[in-house]
């Protein structure tokens, strides 16, 4: 049997806390073995119940996300942090993140994403709701005159993601530049590059790109 | 002082009705001369009368200045007091203006932060959790329903509004982050293709104050932001931020048209009063210097908070 992912889920909202547990235990590998209602007494909490994931609202009374954030950066937990919070500034995105954030999910579309997003920071992998990954991508590349601005057509093939990381190696950005802008690890660049040659069955990296100018991804 | 001048004066006096008679003797005179003598004796009589009672109207003479001169000296005093009074009404006029207009701030300030957390910490945490129940049941039933979706969308769309009006009434950055970071963020959100805000900082981003100064100078930057793009029609502006010692200096400059500095006082719809108000109840000093087409440059000078 599969070991079961363990949740703690942090908010100041006992309706919500209620909800999310609804919503994950319809998931049969999740566990949620713990909330906190504030982020002073998360610490223990987490190292009590050896939680995998955990879901954390910046704003909480007396000790906020950011400060737990930093708490736990130096406190060497295995335990991953996906962010559920109402903001969606980019700048408050990105300093989370820098914090040690794997996941970032805006409270309007939780219910959406958050098993999507459990599973994906389960694997080492970053995960951001459409909207605020949008937003990343958008504002990395707000003034690049070779974007092609014209709206995606659904891809059969590519997730979006896939059609970002894409883009980005066609506009010769390096594997570093497109971790540092896109917030996610080299790890997770090198592995969507990877998925996206085994997708379109091409040997390397100029296949891409060949793929990005026949799909008109970029102006040229 | 007073009394010095008071005795000088009295001496001057007393000398010259020595030698000289005044006007109001010769009157007295004149009457007993005349109840007295002929025409042709008059001049005779005058220079005895004189002489003859001459201590007698010494004590008149001298009485009748002093009385005039004690009106003269009261007439002077009381015109000052009056004067030194109606300072002072006024200058507690402009004291109770100043605290009817930061009054009116704080308490603006006071309910905005009130009506944000509300949208932000209740309203907020209940939409998601519905949104939150509502997935729960799909997920649970399995149901495809036009319906649900249309909720979901309407759900995301009220969340979205709700996002933007607490963010228009206090910025979450300037929460979470601090006064640096929120204003270097007010400087990139203002800048477009027609103004570009430049931000200068030598203080730490990671610099954190009391709460109530980060929020007051925020709104005092934001609105003088808002007058650059409204009234200016700069195309360059500056923000400068420095911490020397125990002051926090500002320095905006902008490129625009500027104003005749001489009629500030009379430019109320530019908020100038309240922003003055606001950095006086700080201890602060604000200045403005502008010419027409040169621009306009704003410093403000605020005693760090303890």
């Amino acid at each position: 049997m599969i070991p079961k992912i363990r949740i703690h889920l942090a908010d100041d909202h006992q309706v919500l806390i209620d909800g999310l547990t609804n919503l994950l235990q319809t998931v049969q590998n999740f566990e949620v073995v713990g909330y906190s209602l504030d982020g002073i007494t998360l610490h223990d909490a987490l190292i009590e119940d050896k939680a995998d994931i955990l879901i954390l609202d910046i704003s909480m009374p007396q000790k906020d996300g950011i400060a737990v954030l930093k708490e736990l950066q130096n406190a060497n937990l295995t335990c991953k942090v996906i962010i559920l919070s109402s903001y969606d500034d980019l700048k408050i995105i990105k300093e989370v993140m820098k914090l040690g954030a794997k996941g970032y999910l805006t409270k309007k579309c939780a219910g959406e994403n958050i098993i999507e997003a459990i599973n994906c920071v389960y694997q080492d992998q970053e995960y951001f709701s459409a909207s605020v990954r949008e937003k990343i991508f958008n504002s990395f590349l707000q003034n690049n005159p070779k974007l092609n601005h014209t709206p995606n057509i659904e891809n059969p093939i590519l997730s979006v993601r896939e059609i970002e990381i894409i883009t980005l190696i066609a506009l010769e950005y390096s594997g570093k530049e497109i971790s540092e802008q896109l917030f996610i690890s080299m790890n997770t660049v090198e592995t969507h590059r990877k998925n996206i040659i085994r997708k379109l069955k091409t040997k390397n990296t100029i296949g891409l790109v060949k793929y990005a100018l026949k799909n008109n991804l970029i102006n040229y | 002082m007073y009394r010095l001048k008071i005795f000088i004066l009295f001496i001057l006096f007393s000398i010259s009705t020595n030698g000289n008679p005044m006007p109001g003797q010769t009157k007295t005179t004149e009457k007993e001369a005349t109840a007295i003598a002929t025409k042709q004796a008059k001049t005779k009589h005058i220079s005895y009368l004189v002489n003859e009672k001459m201590p007698n109207k010494k004590v008149v003479s001298i009485s009748v200045i002093l009385v005039i001169l004690l009106f003269v000296l009261f007439y002077f005093f009381y015109q000052n007091n009056k004067l030194k009074q109606r300072l002072k009404v006024k200058i507690i006029r402009k004291k109770i203006l100043l605290n009817i207009i930061n009054a009116g701030i704080d308490s603006q300030e006071i309910e905005r932060k009130k009506i944000a957390s509300f949208l932000h910490d209740n309203v907020n945490a209940l939409l998601s959790s519905a949104g939150l129940h509502l997935n729960t049941f799909t997920h649970q039933n399995n149901v495809q329903s036009e319906e649900i979706q249309k909720t979901k969308a309407i759900l995301q769309d009220v969340h979205d509004l709700l996002r933007d009006m607490s963010h228009d009434l206090i910025p979450s950055l300037l929460i979470r982050f601090g006064l640096i970071y929120a204003l270097e963020d007010l400087c990139e959100k203002n800048s477009n293709s027609s103004i570009h805000f430049d931000f200068l900082n030598s203080i730490s981003t990671e610099r954190r104050y009391v709460e109530k100064f980060e929020m007051k100078i925020y709104f005092i930057v934001s609105e003088l932001f808002n007058n650059i793009i409204k009234h200016s029609g700069a195309t360059k502006a500056q923000i400068q931020l420095k911490e020397n010692g125990k002051i926090f200096k500002i320095t905006i400059h902008d490129n625009g048209i500027g104003f005749k500095t001489k009629n500030i006082n009379d430019a109320e719809g530019f908020g100038i009063n309240r922003i003055r108000a606001r950095v006086k109840k700080f201890k602060g000093s604000f200045s403005i210097i502008s010419k027409a087409n040169e621009g306009t440059t704003i410093k403000i000078k605020i005693p760090l908070p303890h």
